[in-house]
C-alpha cells in the first residue's frame, strides 16, 4: 500500500508538473504564432534633394524647409540663394504589418498599435537636418493614426492602431505611408559640394 | 524502467502534445522595432566673385571730318581686341582701346551664367549709347548673354565684354569709356 500510495502521489505530481509545462509551452507557442512582423521600407538616399544653393559668403548660413505634403521648398532663414527651382520629391516610408500565424489574426492579437519616430539627425560636414515634418496616410492595416507629435522639431512621432483580424495567411498589410519633409540647415563651415545629412525612422514595437 | 520513469515519460509526451495543441499555429519570427536610415541632399556652392580688371575703353575717337551723321565703333571681346570703325576715326593719344575684362572666381569646375543688367549703357563722357555686348570667356570661348561659362580646375575664368558705341556727328577727339555691369550666377 505504501508503495502504491507513493507511486500515485508521484504520478499526480508529475502530471501537474507536465500540465504546467504544457500550458507554459503552449502559451509561448501561441504567442509566437500570433506574433506580427512589422516592417519598414528601406531608407532612401538623396531625398529630398533640394539641389544647389549659393552662399552669400563662404560661411553664410541658412535653412531651407521642404514641406512633406507638397514638396515645396521655402527659405526659413539665411541669405543663401537656391539655384534649383520648384518643388522636390520627398522620401516616403511604408509601414507594414504581416501576420505570422497563417490564421485570421493580422498583426497578432497582442499587438494593438505601432509608434513611428523620425529622429536622430546626423550632420554632414556643412549641413544638417534642423527639424522634421511629416504627413501620414492611413493604410488598410490601421484603424487610425494619431496626430503627428513634434512637427518641425528634431524628433517627431505618431501612433497607429493596427487592425487585428486581417489579412491572415502571412499576407502583408500597409499600416501607414509616411511622407517626410525636413528643415535642412547650412552650417557656418567653409565647405562646398554635396552634403548628405542623415536621419532615422524607427518603430516601436 | 520503474513506474516513476514511466510516469515521467508519459508526462513529457502529454506536455508536448498539449503544447502543440495550444500553439497549433505555425510559429513565425517576431520582427519588431525596425528602423531605416535615410539621407537628404543639398549642394553648396561657393559664392562667385567678380572683379573688373580692365574697364571698357573705345580709345580716343572723333567723327570723320565732314560727316554729320556720326558713326559707330565696335570693339570685339575675343582677343586680340579689334576695332571696327564706321564714320568714326581714331585720334592720337589716350588710352585703350580694350574690352572690359572681368576676373571670375568660385568653385572649381562649376558652370555659371552671365547676363547684363541692361542691354544699353551710357558712355563716359557724352552718355552716348553703348550696346550690342559680346562675351568671350578664357575657358569657354564665345558665349552669349544668359549663356553658360565654366570655371576651371582652379575655380577661375576671365571674361571679356565687347560692345558698340554710337556717337553723333561733330565729336571732337575724346577718350570714350563705359561701365558694363554684369551678373554672374553659379550653377
Amino acid at each position: 500500500m505504501r508503495i502504491e500510495d507513493s507511486a500515485m502521489r508521484s504520478s499526480s505530481a508529475v502530471r501537474v508538473t507536465a500540465l504546467t509545462f504544457a500550458l507554459l509551452f503552449g502559451a509561448i507557442l501561441a504567442d509566437r504564432a500570433e506574433a506580427a512582423t512589422i516592417s519598414l521600407s528601406a531608407g532612401q538616399s538623396a531625398l529630398p534633394n533640394i539641389g544647389k544653393v549659393v552662399q552669400s559668403t563662404p560661411t553664410s548660413t541658412g535653412t531651407f524647409r521642404v514641406d512633406a505634403s507638397t514638396g515645396s521648398v521655402s527659405v526659413i532663414s539665411g541669405t543663401l540663394t537656391r539655384v534649383s527651382a520648384g518643388g522636390v520629391t520627398v522620401p516616403t516610408y511604408t509601414l507594414t504589418c504581416t501576420n505570422g500565424n497563417g490564421g485570421a489574426a493580422a498583426c497578432g492579437n497582442s499587438l494593438s498599435s505601432v509608434t513611428v519616430t523620425v529622429h536622430n539627425p546626423v550632420a554632414a560636414t556643412a549641413a544638417t537636418i534642423a527639424a522634421f515634418n511629416a504627413s501620414v496616410a492611413l493604410g488598410v492595416g490601421a484603424n487610425s493614426c494619431g496626430a503627428v507629435a513634434g512637427q518641425n522639431t528634431t524628433s517627431l512621432s505618431f501612433t497607429c492602431t493596427v487592425v487585428n483580424g486581417n489579412p491572415g495567411n502571412g499576407r502583408a498589410e500597409t499600416v501607414a505611408t509616411i511622407s517626410l519633409g525636413m528643415d535642412i540647415s547650412i552650417l557656418s563651415v567653409a565647405n562646398t559640394g554635396q552634403q548628405n545629412p542623415g536621419y532615422t525612422v524607427s518603430t516601436n514595437p | 524502467m520503474n513506474s516513476s520513469h514511466r510516469y515521467f515519460a508519459r508526462a513529457i509526451v502529454w506536455a508536448v502534445a498539449l503544447a502543440l495543441t495550444l500553439g497549433a499555429g505555425v510559429a513565425a519570427p517576431t520582427v519588431r522595432n525596425v528602423s531605416a536610415t535615410g539621407h537628404a541632399a543639398i549642394t553648396i556652392l561657393r559664392p562667385t566673385s567678380t572683379s573688373l580688371t580692365t574697364g571698357l575703353s573705345f580709345g580716343r575717337l572723333g567723327t570723320n571730318s565732314g560727316r554729320a551723321g556720326g558713326g559707330t565703333v565696335t570693339i570685339t571681346s575675343a582677343p586680340p581686341a579689334a576695332l571696327a570703325l564706321v564714320g568714326v576715326e581714331r585720334a592720337g593719344g589716350g588710352s585703350g582701346p580694350s574690352p572690359a575684362v572681368y576676373s571670375i572666381k568660385g568653385d572649381k569646375n562649376r558652370a555659371y551664367t552671365v547676363s547684363f543688367f541692361s542691354p544699353v549703357v551710357a558712355s563716359s563722357p557724352g552718355s552716348y549709347r553703348v550696346s550690342k555686348f559680346t562675351l568671350w570667356s578664357a575657358n569657354s570661348g564665345t558665349i552669349t548673354s544668359g549663356g553658360i561659362g565654366h570655371l576651371n580646375v582652379m575655380g577661375t575664368d576671365t571674361l571679356r565684354v565687347g560692345a558698340t558705341l554710337t556717337v553723333p556727328g561733330g565729336i571732337l577727339p575724346t577718350n570714350f569709356t563705359a561701365v558694363v555691369p554684369i551678373t554672374i550666377l553659379a550653377q
